[in-house]
């Protein structure tokens, strides 16, 4: 990223607009992992910031009560997660998400302040190996499901 | 006898005897899958060719009087598993055309051992779903009653073993997706404890969850199904480091003195009275062959299905992130821009579970609401593994029912996801707190559908769990009868 232009910085990124700077947008920040290069990038205007984060949402969540997740906020987690939908389908998941969030509030009755997170149930260490140099796949088979390649490599369209 | 219809360990002694050979076998599976499956549809691939070339090899080995106990004998894989030259789906178009480049440790083991593949088993897409209705290709049905949903994710496994179009096959399990489609078709099921089956080569859901396991037509060829998968792979580095077991050992007649706990939690009003009936008539046989029945309490069941559908989804997010039309799998065409490419691609190759689970797990790892969802549901998790623990003190197994209804007909609860979850309320918290859980016919409903019962193990007590089951199939005959709209 530092070596790009800073006009190209954002391109990819339509709706990753800097807020807390005096630039009067909104703040919607697409991942964390962006957010740090952000700050580590001198031409980036976010360069040796600390920004407070508001959650995608949040203030729509907050004006509605009794809803979970609003339609702003699933047309948001599903630019997240790179997926689209028709206006049906948003409205369609929107009350289906409700539906399942609202459920997961059972969660809540239980006092869990003092209690550890469980990631694994069995207590799994780091497995580690020898550092030693094994074969590993050719190119070709590396490729051999490729959609598209081009001399020996995955081909996408353009990026920039 | 058919030979299709016959066990691993039947058909073991016929290929001892040299009464027949296993191209005869792979033979007469592959002539029934040919009489009944465009009835019940749980293939997605067939691969006659290797199956008869892989007979013809076991039989060589045979004749030289070498092999094992899978050695010629049929199996069906479920689609999740990577086939190397042999296309795997997944259930998903997105992975329509996808022909892995090296078979996934599971399938590897069972090479070695002689097995015979006769081709991928249908399943949910991305093993998401409880009836094998969401997969991309084709609806699945219930060998016993056409009409209704074979179980899920590995319906396709389950219909196959029940219909007698495979002697054995292999599911994956992440929240109940191996016991509870065995329960739905009569056969058994057996879900191992996390680590003990390498995952190299599943296409992962769920990683802090998922597992391999057998399903087969009764207790000694789950046993002899888990000797040939089970045991450490350093390529799936949260396999457990542990010694080769020999499961067959557990397989011995008595069971006095053992104490098998009765959750109260799992026979409340949500019910059947059709499933209960059963499960209370399997613990009279358990009691008469001199078990000892413990009520045991474990509180916190009624939340598993709220932490199981915010950490599954959480981890499928992630795991499904892989796909964006650039490696392998669907490109959609049109695109002209990356982002667009991505976009397009994953919202015509993901099918409607997938991207709503996709989108709940997305949603419950977000910046600000993470505490709320995911940290909060791996706490409550930590108390579920708790009440097993403290269950696991007072007896040796626990006995619950697999699922809350017997199968319910197709099309009933597609529209409903929410009630879909709901029914996996029996079977997630085995897969919360790691435990092993096998699933074993015990009574069939009054539209004649079949019903099972669950005997849950502590961590690495396979053994336990394959001893009661064993004893309570010895004492019934639940296990060997057929569907008869297919006979």
């Amino acid at each position: 990223m530092d070596n790009l232009p800073r006009e190209n910085l954002f391109r990819n990124y339509p709706d990753l607009i800097l807020d807390g700077l005096g630039m009067g947008k909104v703040l919607e920040l697409e991942s964390c992992e962006i957010y740090e290069d952000m700050l580590l990038d001198n031409s980036s205007p976010l360069a040796g910031k600390s920004l407070e984060l508001t959650p995608p949402g949040h203030l729509n969540s907050k004006a509605r009560k009794n809803v979970k997740i609003s339609r702003e906020d699933v047309q948001h987690v599903a630019k997240l997660a790179r997926l689209s939908f028709s206006k049906e389908d948003i409205e369609l998941f929107t009350n289906q998400l409700n539906q399942i969030l609202t459920y997961m509030d059972k969660l809540n009755e239980l006092d869990t302040a003092h209690v550890e997170l469980t990631h694994h149930a069995l207590a799994i260490t780091n497995a580690f190996r020898e550092d030693a140099i094994r074969p590993s796949v050719s190119n070709e088979k590396s490729l051999a499901n490729a959609p598209a390649k081009a001399n020996g490599s995955f081909t996408v369209p353009r990026i920039i | 006898m058919d030979l299709y219809a016959l066990t691993i360990h039947a058909l073991r002694e016929l290929l001892l005897k040299k009464e027949v050979t296993s191209v005869e076998i792979t033979g007469s599976v592959l002539a029934r899958i040919k009489e009944v499956d465009h009835k019940v549809h749980a293939y997605l691939t067939l691969t006659p060719e290797v199956a008869l070339e892989q007979a013809r090899e076991a039989d060589r080995i045979l004749q030289k009087g070498k092999g094992g106990p899978l050695t010629g004998i049929p199996m069906s894989i479920k689609d999740v598993l990577c086939t190397e030259g042999i296309r795997t789906t997944c259930g998903s178009y997105i992975l329509k055309d996808f022909v892995p480049i090296y078979d996934a440790t599971v399938i590897r083991r069972l090479k070695e051992a002689g097995a015979v593949l006769l081709g991928k088993a249908n399943m949910d897409e991305f093993a998401m779903g409880s009836s094998t209705e969401n997969s991309a290709f084709h609806i699945t049905r219930n060998p016993w009653h056409l009409d209704y949903i074979p179980g899920g994710s590995s319906g396709g496994s389950a219909a196959a073993v029940a219909a007698d179009e495979c002697i054995a096959s292999l599911g994956s399990d992440t929240g109940g997706s191996i016991r509870q489609p065995a329960a739905h078709c009569g056969v058994v099921g057996l879900k191992p404890t996390y680590g003990t089956v390498s995952r190299y080569g599943l296409i992962a859901f769920a990683s802090s969850l998922d597992q391999i396991g057998p399903l087969t037509k009764d207790v000694t060829d789950c046993a002899l199904v888990l000797n040939a998968i089970h045991g450490h792979d350093p390529l799936d580095s949260t396999s457990a480091p542990r010694p080769q077991v020999d499961y067959t050992k557990a397989l011995v007649k008595g069971i006095k003195g053992i104490k098998i706990g009765i959750p109260e939690e799992y026979f409340g009003p949500g019910l059947s009275p059709d499933v209960e009936k059963s499960v209370r008539n399997a613990i009279e046989v358990l009691s008469g062959l001199g078990a000892e029945t413990v009520e045991i309490s474990l509180p916190h069941t009624e939340y598993a299905v709220a932490i199981y559908y915010i950490i599954a989804p959480a981890e499928a997010s992630s795991n499904l992130a892989r796909y964006d039309g650039v490696k392998y799998g669907y490109r959609d065409a049109e695109a002209e821009e990356l982002l667009e490419m991505y976009e397009k691609t994953r919202s015509r190759g993901f099918g409607t579970e997938v991207k709503r689970r996709i989108m709940l797990g997305t949603y419950a790892l977000s910046s600000g609401y993470y505490d709320a969802y995911y940290k909060k549901a791996s706490q409550v998790r930590t108390l579920i593994a708790e009440d097993f623990k403290k269950g696991f003190d007072r007896c040796d197994v626990i006995l619950t029912p697999v699922a809350p209804t017997p199968p319910f007909k197709i099309g009933e609860k597609v529209n409903d996801p929410f009630q879909m979850y709901l029914s996996d309320i029996f079977t997630v918290p085995a897969n919360l707190a790691g435990l092993p859980a096998i699933s074993v016919p015990c009574g069939f409903s009054a539209e004649g559908l079949p019903v099972g019962i669950q005997l849950l193990g502590n961590h690495f007590a396979e053994e336990k769990i394959l001893q009661v089951a064993y004893n309570f199939e010895s004492e019934t005959d639940f296990h060997t009868r057929k569907p008869p709209l297919l006979s």
